[in-house]
């Protein structure tokens, strides 16, 4: 999911980037544990009774449920941040908290949405600036990562004030790194998107 | 600041190919790869079917010997529990749950793709012992020891196949339970659920309690055929009544894992053709929960003649009972539901009426079973049957048909033939109950179970039943035809097929595009 946002007054744009999940924590636990506890006292007295095989299968499946659960919930926190303003653009990430950002130049960054090769159906969208590449949007479906790099595509690049959205600007010339930093723990605001 | 939440314009450039179904990871993609193994599942385990019925269309043994016969009853259970009903009811979660609840697709798509290509390879080798030597396995899909322990060279590649396919079963509940608890939209609560994402949900629930216990069952077969453990060889001191008590303490929550989910189809499809709200949404829930959680209590009933003491016995039959009052309460929440709707009967209300009257003689009939004096006349008669084929065929399968041809719209974009589904529904039900209803009046008369010749006195219900049976096996015919028809084209269904439809996978173009609910919808 992508909420694009844009400042009245300044022209400055954000667009959020998070997985379209809203999963309720406190639920899923509760539920994780009831099932838990069934799964192991049928698995118990069948150990009690002498049939322990039946405890090594329930420990394996009860492993594999917690770990879908976690992996799938912990997906809802991950955001990713562009801030275009100023003629900059700033990249945050994380799950939860910022854990890192990138700064680049407005005019001096392209946006690439590309087809991979051998991984059929995925595309990837990248924000490339002095030779740097910072991926974007992996959680979204390959319709909304088209879309969303078009959207980009309008205000990021030297030619995006000229209204381009669609023709890949020249390379930089100038292929200094862009600067990556390790930002503070600040919230990164709305979690459940 | 103004904010918007794109909108976006969908671009379908789907690829192609066999590579498409390998690995995808589309959770549409495997709910059709799901629903047509089942289908191709369902033909070949009729066919076995076929081959019991004919054998058993006069007395004396004509067809096949009583060796393959057994071979036919066994894989044909295995075939059928396995390989169609729980692989259909999975194709139906893969394709409808996500939509459903409002989700892009299942929570973990790679294990999702998984779940699938284990099914074909599991079957491959359950199939393949068939031609092993000393055939396949023939001792009942419930694989009493020591019986079982006498199969040939197919024993290990059975055993391998059902851990495969119950490690399939287990990911497909793993990334369901996921699904619904993790990828619903914003604002869709608990109570809010479809009853199909209901029932799915406490399916897979039991899916996850019981299935360790199958598998530690088959594991110790294994380990007493191979390793020399004792656990069911009387000999060394281990019980084969055991074996029952925990093969059933799996076996009766798998029937509830195979009737389940058809509740929250037939709850679905009532309301749509009556043009009503559901009758009791709650009460259909915690009757749901109810059953499930009653699931574990009653499995001694598959064995009262084992030799329980009177107290366990009577214990098993006033729980099994109990169940009764739940199933009660469902089947009065339908009649509610229809009571003055303005009711249609298109071929999915037709099926979910046929299951509401037939699945209740399949219950009726559970109700005597129950009663444990009458059950020691019943026992491994056909009887039982009759009965669990009115469960599981008139049941589970007629729902599972219903389903198919309510969302077929939605999965093709076009309509189904009307009168095709029409004659298929007329001749299903009717064969069906010639198939199976004179095998209430062989058990009575005290014909028993998995035997490929009788006495005379049982010719003329055998005759007029595996009449029924070629009958209705031949009858499905008519489904393929029209899901072929239905597939190539046909009328342009619209988002909203049927005019008293709800929920949210109407609210998405039919045929529904291979990427929906982007952005979440609004739940109120």
């Amino acid at each position: 999911m992508t909420t694009h946002a844009e400042l009245e007054n300044t022209g400055a744009r954000r667009f959020v980037l998070a997985p379209n999940i809203a999963p309720n924590w406190g639920q899923t636990v509760r539920i994780y544990l009831a099932l838990s506890a069934a799964c192991l006292t049928v698995a118990l007295v069948c150990t009690a009774m002498g049939f322990w095989p039946v405890l090594p299968f329930a420990g394996i499946e009860l492993a594999a449920l917690g770990w879908a659960l976690y992996v799938s919930a912990r997906r809802s926190l991950d955001r990713e941040i562009v801030h275009v303003e100023d003629g900059q653009v700033r990249v945050e990430k994380g799950r939860g908290r910022v854990e890192q950002t990138w700064h680049m130049e407005q005019a001096w960054t392209e946006v690439i949405h590309r087809q991979l090769p051998r991984r059929w159906e995925e595309t990837e969208l990248v924000l490339r600036s002095r030779g740097r590449e910072v991926k974007l949007g992996s959680f979204l479906e390959p319709e909304e990562r088209r879309s969303l790099a078009r959207e980009l595509r309008r205000c990021i690049g030297p030619m995006a004030r000229c209204g381009d959205d669609g023709a890949l600007p020249a390379e930089p010339a100038d292929r200094k790194s862009p600067v990556l930093a390790v930002g503070p723990s600040h919230s990164l605001g709305d979690r459940t998107g | 600041m103004t904010a918007t939440t794109q909108d976006h314009a969908h671009h379908e450039a789907e690829p192609t190919g066999l590579k498409r179904w390998l690995v995808t990871t589309n959770h549409k993609d495997i709910g059709s790869m799901y629903l047509l193994f089942s289908l191709a599942m369902f033909l070949v385990g009729g066919a076995m079917a076929l081959v019991i019925r004919a054998e058993l269309f006069q007395p004396g043994l004509q067809v096949v010997d009583p060796y393959f016969f057994n071979q036919m009853t066994t894989m044909h259970a295995l075939v059928m529990i396995f390989g169609a009903v729980m692989p259909a009811f999975t194709g139906l979660a893969n394709w409808m749950i996500p939509l459903m609840v409002g989700a892009p697709d299942m929570a973990l798509p790679r294990m999702n793709n998984w779940s699938f290509w284990l099914l074909p390879f599991g079957f491959a080798i359950l199939l393949s012992t068939l031609f092993m030597p000393g055939g396949g396995p023939a001792g009942g899909w419930t694989m009493y020891p020591p019986l079982m322990l006498q199969t040939g060279t197919a024993f290990p590649f059975v055993i391998f196949a059902i851990h495969v396919l119950g490690i399939s079963s287990i990911m497909g509940s793993i990334n369901v339970i996921a699904t619904i608890l993790n990828m619903r939209a914003p604002g869709m609560t608990l109570m809010k659920m479809p009853l199909f994402v209901w029932t799915w949900l406490i399916t897979a629930y039991l899916m996850i309690a019981v299935m360790p216990v199958l598998a530690g069952a088959i594991t110790m077969l294994l380990t007493d055929q191979y390793f020399g453990t004792t656990f069911f060889s009387a000999a060394g001191g281990g019980d084969p009544v055991l074996y029952q008590h925990i093969f059933w303490f799996f076996g009766h929550p798998e029937v509830y894992i195979l009737i389940l989910p058809a509740f929250g189809i037939i709850s679905t499809i009532i309301p749509t053709f009556a043009r009503k709200p559901l009758f009791g949404y709650s009460s259909m829930v915690y009757a749901t929960a109810s059953i499930a959680f009653l699931s574990f209590i009653v499995w001694a009933h598959h064995m009262f003649t084992v030799g329980m003491p009177v107290a366990g016995v009577l214990f098993f039959m006033y729980a099994t009972m109990l169940i009764a009052v739940p199933t009660g309460v469902k089947v009065f929440n339908w009649v509610a539901t229809m009571w003055r709707g303005a009711m249609t009967f298109e071929t999915p209300m037709l099926f979910a009426l046929a299951f509401v009257f037939l699945f209740t003689i399949g219950g009726f009939s559970g109700l005597m079973l129950a009663i444990a004096p009458a059950d020691f006349q019943y026992h491994d008669t056909y009887f039982v049957v009759a009965h669990f084929h009115y469960v599981l065929v008139t049941g589970a399968v007629f729902a599972i048909l219903a389903a198919a041809y309510y969302w077929l719209p939605k999965w093709t974009g076009h309509m189904y033939n009307e009168r095709l589904g029409q004659w298929h529904f007329w001749l299903s039900v009717i064969f069906v109950n010639v198939l199976f209803f004179p095998q209430h009046f062989l058990g009575l008369a005290g014909m028993p179970r998995r035997i490929p010749d009788y006495s005379v006195q049982f010719a003329d219900w055998n005759m007029i039943s595996s009449i029924g049976g070629f009958g209705f096996g031949f009858a499905q015919l008519i489904f393929v035809y029209l899901l072929w028809q239905c597939i190539r084209g046909g009328q342009k269904a619209e988002a909203r097929a049927w005019e008293g439809a709800e929920g949210l996978e109407w609210e998405v173009p039919s045929p529904a595009p291979h990427h929906t609910f982007d952005t979440p919808p609004v739940i109120r």
